[in-house]
């Protein structure tokens, strides 16, 4: 079930009506079989999946946390945790990717190949809902949390759909809290929730979906010129950040209608300033996991300076396999692990301490980050590594300005001048809801301007998130 | 949410981009009436744009760029005089119905259907043909004679020559609204956009082919054309099994009758991808598997003609309530493609307009009327005439319009 669709607005419209009416503990399991129907209506069949983590992981939380000092058993139950989470990813959206590439390999050494390929089916966020599952156990076993009270609630924490799907993926000491305690829905929330989901929605419909045609129509053709190329990938950065930030806008909107809170996943990640600055505004909650559970645990910076980098590339490098198994999301992380690297050398080194920079430095800075995370945007986007290739070929031998490009820049304006206007301000105040902070002519002006380019110039076709696939 | 505590906050941003930038608001005011004076209307047609720059200087262009200062005014007194949070929803309202109305003036809609066609592929056949009859509607209907007002599917815009009916009936106006498609469902659809006037005959060539509607709730189709004038008799015309099966469907076509900018979205994402010119051939969709099916066979699935059925006695009463006359010339398919279960179909549609007819007094004018025996070769596919069946038969209606039907009358007051 799509957030852009006319089946999930009745769908909420039925389960926010009676949300409203019902008791904090039925409104719990009411959350947990909505949520679980939202899930099912996709395919049911996956249902089970979700079901089996959330014992696992549930009985896993249990054992740790009654364990004790008893560390052999607590190991025992956080090892049990991980592997079943692990091998139910691994299975379903790795086995293939695996497999090819050892068959690939077996050939190239002259050996028989491995010809078994399964015809698996990728259940729509499988990697959100197990990584939230798994920072349950581990945070248990680190101890900064108390088991869930109840097997309703956990479930519900795991399936909240929401952001079952797609994420921000939540940590337990977050929301888990949230789910177990009466809920309070206020004005302010509502509001703001509803300006939340308006923007979620016109990012996914207006900007994202139809930057999608103008980006497959490159993409998924041959011979396109290096302008043309290049103004695909641009749109393709605009169009994975509406497409992800929007579904996030959204989950936030529904989640505050029903009195959670939960965290931020997008800060405007194209005005970062550098690497790091990129990944503590993009993805937010991946990060930050992935900092908390891969990086941290690997040694994070505590031990030398060789030992950081390794550990970061080999962050970057997971958490690109995270996104999808192929060779294009690897690199993708690679190259974003490279960035990291060569940024820390190089902090370390230039640096200047406590002198603030001027805004035209600022302005620079933020330009040649955008420009290198369209880079590794290639790299995500392309159908393959030779696609990359050829693309970059395009760009150095055949930079040819023609009509094709012309009509896609103007497009790209006319599609993203609200996101620019929207983002500066945010950026200029360090506010996010600067845009409902507005005096009465910008205010209005930018409501009727969204609503009219939503109705007017919304893809309504119902595609669906890019990052359903990760 | 506040990230940075250290930052100026909204209002402050506000003020200082109004001190900052208060004179753009004239300088754009300025530009954009300079534009409307000439490029504006290159760029709708997609020739080259050429600006010139001394009208700037013109009285009219600085009295445009004075009023542009009135923006920068309302929003200063917004800044200083704030407004409860409802009242800005209400001006964030009336703006968004301004600009809806806005684009229902011919101030808009001429530059809009125009922009639209000169951005089409040559493929974009249903495309071009609403912006025709939009663009005729906005220019309104000069001729106070009563005019023939050709109606039906591509047999007709491929089976009729307008340019020689108008010169054989002359001095009577021929106005065309076919289009691609048509069916009786998608005709009362369209009703509202046919200039009918007291006097005037309706020439329909119909067959079983026109009854052979393949898509159940063709609301892409209804889109352009939606008018709460018609929606209800086209949503009558359906069972009720296929409105709540396609209710998403419906509320896009009722969203359509009631907001402009839905109405004409395909043709703002049109103008919107194409800003500048059509796309280039490399990256032109390709109709040759629609040209394949039009080539080999002819649609004959009457599944939907009950539908289309009660739509047409819809649309039958709808000219009779105008004064219109019809007058239904039977139709035909390329006789290659002739079969037991086509003949069949044929053979229903027409017992159904004979019958019709003669309860309402209205002209049907039959195969063996016609007297127009069509071989293979006046076809170019297996349902439109090439240009020597079209020849035959624009001359064949033009004779029968003359003899049967009372064209010649003086203009009505």
């Amino acid at each position: 079930m799509l957030f852009n669709s006319q089946v999930f607005l009745i769908f909420f419209v039925v389960v926010y009506g009676l949300y409203r009416l019902l008791p904090h503990r039925w409104q719990n399991v009411l959350l947990l079989v909505s949520s679980y129907f939202f899930y099912g209506w996709w395919d049911w069949r996956f249902l089970t999946l979700i079901f089996l983590s959330t014992v696992i992981d549930y009985i896993a939380g249990g054992i740790i946390y009654s364990a004790g000092p008893n560390q052999r058993r607590r190991k025992a139950a956080v090892v049990v945790s991980m592997t079943s989470n692990l091998v139910i990813l691994g299975f379903f959206k790795y086995f293939n990717f695996f497999a090819d590439n050892l068959s690939a390999v077996l050939q190239y050494a002259g050996l028989p190949a491995f010809t078994r390929h399964l015809n698996i089916i990728l259940p729509v966020g499988i990697s959100f809902y197990t990584f939230q599952a798994m920072s349950y156990a581990l945070d248990i076993y680190r101890g900064h949390l108390k088991p869930a009270r109840s097997f309703l609630n956990f479930a519900t924490f795991v399936a909240y759909f929401p952001q079952l799907v797609a994420g921000p993926i939540e940590r337990a000491s977050n929301l888990l809290p949230q789910i177990e305690n009466p809920r309070t829905i206020t004005r302010a929330g509502i509001e703001s929730g509803a300006w939340l989901i308006f923007w979620g929605l016109f990012k996914k419909c207006v900007i994202a979906d139809n930057l999608a045609v103008l980006v497959d129509g490159v993409f998924g053709a041959t011979g396109a010129t290096g302008a043309t190329s290049l103004l695909a990938l641009y749109a393709f950065a605009f169009q994975i950040l509406c497409d992800f930030s929007g579904y996030s806008d959204i989950a936030r909107g529904l989640a505050r209608w029903m009195g959670v809170e939960l965290m931020l996943n997008f800060n405007n990640p194209y005005a970062a300033l550098n690497p790091k600055d990129f990944w503590s505004r993009w993805h937010i909650s991946l990060s930050s996991w992935l900092r908390d559970y891969l990086y941290i645990p690997l040694g994070g910076n505590r031990k030398g300076r060789r030992r950081t980098y390794i550990n970061l590339a080999l962050t970057m490098l997971l958490g690109g396999l995270w996104h999808g198994a192929a060779w294009t999301f690897v690199t993708w992380g690679a190259f974003h692990g490279l960035l990291l690297v060569i940024y820390h050398r190089w902090a370390e080194k230039f640096s200047p301490k406590g002198t603030p920079d001027s805004g035209r430095w600022l302005r620079l800075r933020r330009l040649w980050m955008f420009h290198l995370a369209c880079a590794g945007w290639l790299f995500f986007r392309a159908n393959s590594l030779g696609q990359v290739g050829d693309m970059v070929r395009s760009l150095t031998t055949n930079f040819s300005w023609n009509t094709d490009a012309a009509n896609m820049l103007m497009a790209i304006l006319i599609y993203c001048t609200p996101l620019w206007l929207v983002q500066w301000l945010q950026v200029k105040t360090g506010n996010l809801s600067a845009p409902m902070e507005l005096s009465f002519l910008p205010k209005a002006a930018l409501l009727a301007t969204l609503v009219w380019m939503f109705l007017a110039l919304g893809n309504t076709g119902g595609g669906a998130f890019i990052y359903f696939q990760f | 949410m506040k990230i940075s505590p250290n930052k100026p906050g909204v209002r402050e941003v506000e003020c200082a981009f109004l001190r900052k930038y208060w004179l753009a608001f004239p300088l754009l005011g300025a530009c954009s009436f300079l534009a409307v004076g000439g490029p504006f209307w290159q760029w709708v047609e997609g020739a080259s744009i050429s600006v010139h720059w001394a009208n700037l200087l013109s009285w009219r262009t600085l009295s445009w760029a004075m009023a542009s200062l009135v923006i920068p005014a309302i929003w200063w007194l917004g800044l200083h005089f704030p407004v409860r949070r409802r009242w800005t929803l209400l001006g964030a309202l009336g703006l968004f119905l301004a600009m809806d109305l806005l684009l229902r003036t011919s101030f808009l809609q001429v530059p809009l259907w125009l922009a639209a066609r000169t951005r089409l592929d040559s493929g974009q056949y249903f495309m071009r043909e609403v912006c025709h009859v939009r663009l005729e509607e906005n220019a309104g209907r000069q001729e106070p004679r009563p005019a023939v007002v050709l109606v039906g599917s591509s047999q007709v815009l491929n089976g009729v020559d307008t340019d020689l009916l108008r010169e054989l009936l002359a001095p009577v106006p021929v106005i065309r609204r076919a289009m691609f498609g048509m069916t009786p469902l998608k005709a009362l659809a369209m009703s509202s956009h046919m200039p009918f006037r007291a006097g005037d005959h309706c020439v329909l060539y119909l067959s079983e082919f026109d009854f052979t509607n393949q898509d159940e709730f063709p609301f892409a189709w209804f889109r352009p054309y939606a008018s709460w004038r018609t929606l209800p008799g086209v949503l009558q015309s359906m069972s009720r099994r296929t409105k709540t099966w396609h209710w998403r469907r419906v509320t896009d076509y009722m969203l359509a009758a009631t907001v402009q900018s839905w109405q004409v979205r395909d043709f703002l994402q049109q103008v919107a991808v194409h800003f500048w010119a059509p796309a280039s051939q490399a990256t032109r969709s390709g109709n040759d598997d629609v040209k394949t099916v039009l080539v080999t066979s002819a649609r004959a699935e009457l599944k939907h003609a009950p539908a289309e059925q009660r739509a047409f006695l819809r649309f039958a009463k709808r000219l009779a309530a105008h004064d219109v006359d019809m007058v239904i010339f039977e139709g035909d398919v390329n006789p290659a493609i002739y079969s037991p279960s086509r003949m069949a179909a044929k053979s229903q549609v027409r017992d159904f307009l004979v019958e019709l007819t003669a309860d309402s007094g209205q002209r049907y004018v039959s195969r063996e009327e016609q007297g127009l025996a069509f071989t293979a070769e006046d076809w170019s596919d297996m349902s439109h005439l090439n240009s020597v069946g079209r020849e035959k038969l624009t001359r064949r209606m033009a004779e029968v319009l003359s003899e049967n039907t009372s064209m010649k009358r003086e203009p009505t007051q």
